[in-house]
């Protein structure tokens, strides 16, 4: 069994998340400040009216398509995982 | 986390029928492949469940980043089921979240096989670096940068190749408008990696076992 070398680790994730976030920024400050299907759409050339003003959800997180459907789906999804998990 | 977030009709329908077919017969391949292992437990089952639900849950989520960002957990669902229980997990996400309105039905398709590459990239860099002497989070970052960014490229490829219907852009344009796109989904990329490095740790703490559960369905 070989030994996990910690600070390696460490240094090596820093430098590739920092070297990430670092471009990520200047991508961003070149494109601006926009919404997802807003910044697809700018990046592909479809000019749409406005987007929508959906709700601000809690602290700015919200649901992209139908909130019930979401619950409902997800609700179902955990119900099966629930009797996968004690069936096993 | 890398996902074509343009509504039906962007492509042309001999394209979205091209990305159909081969996303079946990827997904297709992967329960091929689960049958003659013969080894579809109840844990896999377990996992793939659980993997299922959360990358759902997380996936139609818009973080208020960048002027908004998705992260769907693709790499972390590779790392814990592998790029065959990942396949058909990614498939099933795509037309869940086709269905609550998240995404056209056209694109489920391209997405899917953007999301195999990212599942399937994350797993084997996993893998890969198990003999680097590296801890378990980073290796389990490294792979999620590394399958995002893959799955950032799959997605410029399928988009460029396809041609988007109606506009008047060159190919230059889009690749450039696509390429800062990507870059900015990797700052979200940064995000999911710290978070799939901790859970990914954390699970090598508490249940080893999880994750040699993938290593036997490749």
């Amino acid at each position: 069994m070989y030994e996990i070398n910690r600070k390696k680790s460490m240094i090596l994730f820093g430098v590739l998340i920092l070297a990430v976030v670092g471009l990520s920024l200047v991508a961003y400050h070149v494109s601006g400040h926009m919404g997802i299907e807003e910044r697809f759409n700018s990046a592909v050339g479809i000019y749409a009216g406005p987007e929508e003003e959906g709700s601000s959800g809690i602290f700015g997180f919200n649901i992209e398509g139908n909130p019930l459907y979401y619950a409902v789906i997800l609700a179902s999804l955990i119900i099966l995982c629930l009797i996968i998990y004690i069936k096993k | 986390m890398a996902h074509i977030h343009l509504e039906d009709g962007a492509f042309s329908l001999q394209w979205v029928s091209i990305w159909w077919i081969l996303a079946l017969i990827l997904v297709c391949l992967c329960i091929y492949w689960m049958r003659k292992m013969k080894n579809n437990n109840n844990k896999v089952l377990t996992i793939a469940g659980m993997c299922t639900a959360a990358s759902f849950a997380i996936f139609q989520v818009n973080i208020p980043l960048f002027g908004g960002v998705h992260m769907n957990l693709t790499p972390l669902i590779g790392i814990l089921g592998g790029p065959v229980v990942g396949g058909i997990i990614v498939f099933i996400v795509n037309i869940l979240s086709a269905a609550i309105g998240h995404g056209g039905w056209g694109l489920i398709g391209a997405n899917t096989l953007v999301n195999i590459t990212e599942v399937s990239i994350a797993y084997f860099t996993y893998r890969g670096l198990a003999k680097a002497k590296l801890s378990s989070f980073s290796r389990a970052g490294i792979a999620t940068l590394t399958g995002l960014m893959f799955g950032n490229i799959t997605m410029i490829v399928i988009i460029l190749v396809s041609g988007i219907q109606g506009v008047t852009q060159s190919r230059m344009d889009i690749l450039y408008g696509l390429s800062l796109l990507a870059g900015v989904n990797m700052g979200v990329a940064a995000i999911e990696a710290v978070l799939t490095g901790y859970v990914i740790s954390y699970i090598q703490k508490v249940r080893p076992d999880m994750l040699l559960e993938a290593e036997s369905l490749v």
